[in-house]
């Protein structure tokens, strides 16, 4: 029994604050914990690319990526029902999910020389992958306020979200302090929450 | 040594803290919510960094990810939990904002107000509005004896006030506040001898260009009798 509810695969919209979310990631999510496989069939639609493109970005490697999206996909069919709307947005909810198990990849399977590759080039590429239309608005947004970033804040961010590292490692890797990465961590998100934020 | 969780926030949200950090930050996070509330949005942010590299995956994905749902069983909901239903909102944003302003009276000494639900329901109506008023203004003094923030909102007219360190004073005295300039200045109500610190709301803020604290006689003075122990500029 199907209800013609929501409209399929609208253009997904950044995530700015839980009022911004996507009205309908979250009722589908609702639909998809009682078993709906055809809002499953639109959840794929709004999430296969940012968690496939999440996963190339951070193991960089197209089959691993592959693996990881189909493995968090299928994870997101499973907890649907454990999605706590007041914890966060729906989109934040997948893409933590995707993000986690893309790091624990990078961190538990990288050979130390593909650790070393990924050392050797820290700089913050962070534009290099997505070339697709309906990522260019985000894309756009977040090269622009990733450039009203310092240097080392944007580098600490790079190393971590799309690089995998530990903050301990980023410490390292930049030859700065762990107090002080922390500190740059958290003042360059709020630095790019409140970019990103000024948005419409 | 003591160990300080609260600037980890940055780290936890980039999935950039080890095994062993990440478990004890997410111990503490539902027993802080400064931290709570600051991952939560932070969470978001990091959101947009995933949307930035979205990457369109192989055709073959989607048939291969719909095969592997239609056999897989689904996680039933956590216990006493209904399936998801509309956002609610509101009451955790608000224990935040106080748990903020709190947290600021605290400053260094790392005092932090825990979150709960009785905490959040506990507050005036009344502070809610004026500290989720869109003009809502904060500013914080220091001195030796004493810390006080406003949380002022000019569209409401209304100030949250919190102190923290007061002095207790002698039966015979108290602490009144005071809206300074441009006019003489107004009596915002006196404090009650200081215990655990609770926000309290004054009305009266009109076009005042700063918020001041005075000793007065029991009872309270039309006009100060002493000068202020702080003031604070307000937004
Ligand atoms: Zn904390």
């Amino acid at each position: 029994m199907t209800e013609p509810t929501g409209k399929p695969s609208r253009t997904l919209k950044p995530v700015g604050d839980a009022t911004r979310e996507p009205p309908d990631l979250a009722a589908l999510l609702g639909r998809v914990a009682r078993g709906d496989q055809d809002a499953f069939g639109q959840v794929y639609e709004l999430m296969s690319r940012p968690v496939y493109g999440l996963a190339l970005r951070v193991v960089r490697d197209p089959a691993q990526a592959e693996e990881i999206a189909q493995d968090v996909l299928v994870e997101v069919w499973r907890k649907a029902s454990h999605y706590r709307p007041e914890r966060g947005s729906a989109t934040s909810w997948v893409l933590t999910v995707a993000h986690r198990r893309a790091v624990d990849r990078v961190r538990s399977t990288q050979a130390d020389r593909d650790r070393e590759e990924r050392t050797a080039a820290p700089s913050p590429d962070y534009d290099e992958v997505a070339e697709e239309v309906g990522t260019r608005l985000e894309h756009q947004q977040v090269r622009r306020c990733m450039r009203g970033l310092t240097q080392t804040q944007r580098e600490s961010i790079t190393l971590a979200y799309y690089g995998g590292y530990t903050y301990r490692e980023v410490s390292e890797l930049l030859g700065v302090g762990l107090a002080a990465v922390k500190t740059r961590m958290r003042d360059g998100l709020i630095r790019l929450r409140d970019c990103l934020g000024a948005q419409p | 040594m003591t160990h300080d969780p609260h600037d980890l926030a940055g780290p936890y949200v980039l999935d950039a803290l080890g095994d062993t950090e990440r478990r004890r930050f997410e111990h503490h996070l539902p027993r802080c919510a400064a931290c709570a509330d600051e991952t939560a949005g932070l969470r978001e942010t990091t959101t947009w960094l995933a949307l930035a590299v979205a990457h369109r995956p192989p055709d073959r994905l989607r048939a291969r990810v719909m095969t592997e749902i239609a056999r897989t069983r689904q996680s039933p909901p956590p216990l006493g939990r209904r399936l998801p239903s509309p956002r609610t909102g509101g009451l955790s944003r608000l224990a935040a904002a106080a748990c903020l302003v709190l947290a600021l009276i605290g400053g260094g000494t790392t005092w932090h107000f825990h979150r709960s639900a009785e905490h959040a329901q506990a507050l005036n109506r009344r502070v809610t509005a004026v500290m989720t008023a869109p003009d809502a203004h904060t500013s914080t003094a220091r001195a030796q004896t004493a810390t006080i923030t406003v949380v002022s909102s000019r569209s409401l007219g209304e100030a949250v006030v919190t102190t923290a360190r007061l002095q207790r004073l002698p039966p015979a005295k108290t602490y009144q506040m005071w809206w300074l300039g441009p006019t003489p200045p107004r009596s915002a109500g006196t404090l009650n001898p200081p215990g655990r610190p609770r926000p309290l709301v004054t009305t009266g803020l009109g076009n005042a260009q700063r918020f001041g604290v005075t000793i007065e006689p029991a009872g309270g003075s039309q006009q100060p009798t002493s000068a202020p122990i702080l003031t604070v500029a307000l937004g």
